[in-house]
């Protein structure tokens, strides 16, 4: 059995900043994740909850708020019919998109017609690695070289690697991605696709309703002072590079034939996906294979993609994959809409940010095929293909 | 304990900016939202902003699980003259009636407990969300032998039919301060939508919204035989305090005074009557009496500081009545094994049944059978042999 996957509607939160001054410092993470769900089902009234196969949710660090098998609780609280089950998975930061593709797999053995897939990062309570116990074994035996596990080490290795992508080059792309984000936020592509959630903060309650890490006018002059965090005299910064964030989202996929069976608009349709692995201290370079793959396996050339939807932990990383693509770092098809540098990369929730604003840009330009690709943390590439059905 | 703060956030939506207000003591639920002197002040503040905005509503709400409980009752002794308790009703009527008059529609989404002058604020607001999740809320003033001082006496009779403001103001409190759920204020017509908890602040922002383009038209409630409604309700005072105390039938005289006279007069009737109200006998025991059981009681007065040793199983000596009684308690409570133990088989089985038919009806049918299998009895001793507590029960 093989059968068409197709995606019908993705929301996410406002994306905020992790820590005490950030909105969501208060709210629980599996909260976030209800009020994605809740209105993700809210703009598909035609979906009886009960023709739900699988709610799959995403988180890096899957303890506390993000514990508890998360597609299942989530389900449950979000007010899904118990006997829709959901479970949770991990690839760090292509959790979601990995909740997606696994979801495809349902789908298409016909396991389930319709599943809920999306994911979440508090990264404000769960710090990035804050639980983890690293084998000695990857010291010991050299298996790794120690900067592969803090990420903005790697993007100074990709410096290291790439010397004509210097600090200006990746500073350029990050005053790129917050005009581009500026003007998205003037234009339809956030109110479409982020739903405003009341949360309780020391403050009382507040919308969250904006993504805190937009800056309004950045100048190459302003980002050229700021601090290199990750190495005295580096080049990644927190204006070339996406701030510690707190998001959820969620989406809705479902067989093309359920799909047209109950009256869902889709919007797209998976072509491919692929995930590569590549040297972890270098874990920026992952998509270059993975977006090489995807495409041999959907039988296209890269000419044929009309819009990129990239994520953007760091400019640095996107700039490595246009070069390493071919492709113009200004090109008109490339993170339109700003990426995560402007809004933010909860770690295991930018997937379906990236695909639900790819589904609004292939509409907005009547185009046919776009690509949603990733990093991932200890040298991994995710990239997906998908034709707009629009 | 902190002061209860009202703090204004601004919410931009499609129709304009919205007014965001929260009541907020900056405690958990187990501390209450309460108005004292400070939280009257920074209401004062909040209207500032309030009344100078371009505001297009307006939705006051409580910190999680808490809207309010109402007046600080750890501040009535420092009220010293009768002038004295009139201005404070006053003052709190005057500062909850500039919410009535703000000039866009207000809401008050009542997402928690929502006890005497809380319900009385989010009277004055034009409209009310309720959530079903709502467990407390009443109007409980006379409970304590006072009336409410904020409004409640002259709004509630015109928002509800006068039959149902007078459960609410008088008789409710009068069963032991008889409290109403979120289901329960809506049918009665305190709130205009019952809605789920879970994205309660955001759908109460929604409804306020709607106001803005249409304004709920309500129609005065219909009161009935206002005379006849008075009667009855009197006959249910006067069963229950004989004429002991004066509070209710204060209570009864200003919502039958709210059926047909102006407001202004109606408030002003209201304070004066919480002034004289406030120095009875009745009203003092009756504070004095809350505190210590709301507040004293509550923190456990004697309790030793040690953790209490875990009880794992429970003997009882003696099968009869009383041991039954004990063993059916320690069994819902601790649900551990429990042993009984008599002379004879014969009244040790009759202990086992009676524990076991005394397990209330509405347990779950696994629950019982559960329960059930944990009770035994004997006819010798050693059944007692690791019970962490056994108890003399020989009658």
């Amino acid at each position: 059995m093989e059968r068409d996957v197709v995606f019908v509607d993705g929301v996410r939160t406002a994306f905020g900043r992790a820590g005490e001054k950030g909105i969501f410092w208060r709210t629980r993470a599996d909260d976030m994740a209800v009020k994605a769900v809740r209105e993700l089902l809210r703009r598909s009234p035609a979906l009886p909850p009960e023709r739900i196969g699988d709610v799959i949710l995403a988180a890096t660090a899957q303890v506390g708020d993000q514990g508890l098998t998360l597609g299942r609780d989530v389900a449950l609280l979000a007010g899904i019919p118990q006997s829709v089950p959901g479970f949770a998975v991990d690839r760090m930061c292509a959790g979601a998109l990995t909740a997606v593709t696994a979801a495809a797999g349902e789908i298409s053995w016909g396991a389930a017609d319709v599943v809920v897939a999306g994911g979440v990062e508090h990264m404000g309570r769960h710090p990035m690695g804050a639980d983890v116990d690293f084998n000695p074994r990857f010291v010991a035996e050299r298996l790794v070289d120690t900067s592969a596990v803090t990420m903005g080490a790697t993007a100074e290795n990709l410096h290291d690697r790439f010397p004509h992508l210097d600090k200006s080059s990746a500073d350029r792309f990050g005053v790129r991605s917050q005009q581009r984000a500026a003007a998205a936020w003037q234009n339809g592509v956030m109110r479409e696709t982020v739903v405003p959630m009341s949360v309780f903060t020391d403050d009382g309650w507040k919308r969250a309703d904006r993504d805190e890490f937009l800056r309004p006018d950045p100048t190459m002059d302003a980002l050229a002072t700021l601090r290199t965090p990750f190495r005295i005299g580096g080049r990644v910064t927190a204006g070339n590079s996406a701030g510690l964030t707190d998001g959820a989202t969620a989406c809705i996929l479902a067989a093309r034939e359920t799909a047209q069976e109950l009256g869902l608009q889709a919007k797209l349709r998976l072509v491919s996906y692929a995930f590569a692995g590549v040297e972890p201290e270098l874990m920026g370079l992952g998509p270059i294979p993975a977006t090489k793959r995807a495409l041999e396996l959907a039988g296209l050339t890269l000419d044929e993609i009309d819009l990129f939807e990239l994520n953007e932990p760091f400019a640095i990383q996107v700039l490595t994959w246009c070069d390493g693509l071919g492709v113009s770092p200004d090109d008109e098809r490339l993170n339109p809409y700003g990426g995560a540098i402007a809004c933010g990369h909860p770690l295991a929730a930018t997937g379906v940010r990236l695909i639900s604003q790819l589904a609004y840009g292939l509409r907005e330009r009547r185009a046919r095929y776009g690509l949603t690709a990733l990093c991932i943390g200890m040298g991994m590439g995710a990239a997906a293909v998908w034709e707009n059905l629009q | 304990m902190n002061p209860t703060q009202f703090k204004v956030n601004r919410v931009e939506t499609e129709l304009g900016p919205l007014a965001l207000v929260t009541i907020d003591n900056g405690e958990d639920y187990t501390r209450p939202n309460v108005f004292g002197r400070d939280a009257l002040g920074s209401l004062l503040d909040a209207l500032d902003q309030l009344e100078n905005g371009d505001w297009v509503a307006m939705v006051l709400t409580g910190k999680p699980y808490v809207f309010a409980a109402g007046a600080d009752l750890t501040e009535f002794p420092r009220i010293s003259t009768r002038e004295e308790a009139v201005a404070g009703s006053r003052t709190g009527q005057e500062l909850f009636g500039r919410i009535r008059a703000l000039p866009y529609p207000t809401v008050a989404a009542i997402n928690g407990a929502c006890i005497g002058g809380g319900l009385e604020i989010a009277l004055h607001c034009d409209a009310r969300t309720i959530s079903t999740a709502v467990r407390h809320l009443g109007q409980s003033e006379v409970f304590l032998g006072i009336i409410p001082g904020w409004g409640g006496t002259q709004l509630a009779p015109r928002l509800i039919p006068l039959a149902d403001a007078v459960k609410l103001v008088v008789t409710n409190p009068l069963k032991q301060n008889r409290l109403l759920d979120g289901g329960k204020a809506f049918e009665l017509g305190l709130a205009d939508r019952l809605l789920e908890p879970v994205e309660f602040v955001d759908d109460s922002i929604a409804f306020a919204l709607e106001l803005v383009d249409a304004p709920l038209e309500r129609s005065a409630p219909d009161h009935g035989d206002v005379e006849r409604v008075l009667r009855g309700a009197e006959a249910q005072v006067d069963d229950a305090v004989h004429g002991a105390a004066p509070a209710p039938y204060c209570a009864l005289e200003l919502l039958e005074l709210a059926t047909h006279e102006e407001l202004q007069d109606g408030l002003r009737a209201e304070a004066e009557a919480f002034g004289e109200l406030v120095f009875t006998r009745q009203a003092q025991a009756s504070l004095y009496a809350f505190d210590v059981i709301e507040r004293r009681a509550k923190k456990g007065v004697g309790v030793p500081d040690a953790t209490p040793r875990k009880i794992e199983k429970v003997g009882v000596v003696g099968a009869g009545l009383m041991a039954s009684q004990l063993a059916t308690l320690f069994l819902r409570r601790l649900e551990v094994p429990v042993v009984l133990r008599d002379l004879t088989q014969e009244k040790v089985d009759e202990g086992v049944e009676a524990v076991r038919a005394s397990l209330p009806d509405n347990l779950a049918e696994e629950k019982r059978r559960f329960l059930g299998s944990l009770v035994s009895g004997s006819t010798g001793w050693a059944v007692f042999d690791g019970c962490d507590l056994v108890l003399e029960a020989v009658f």
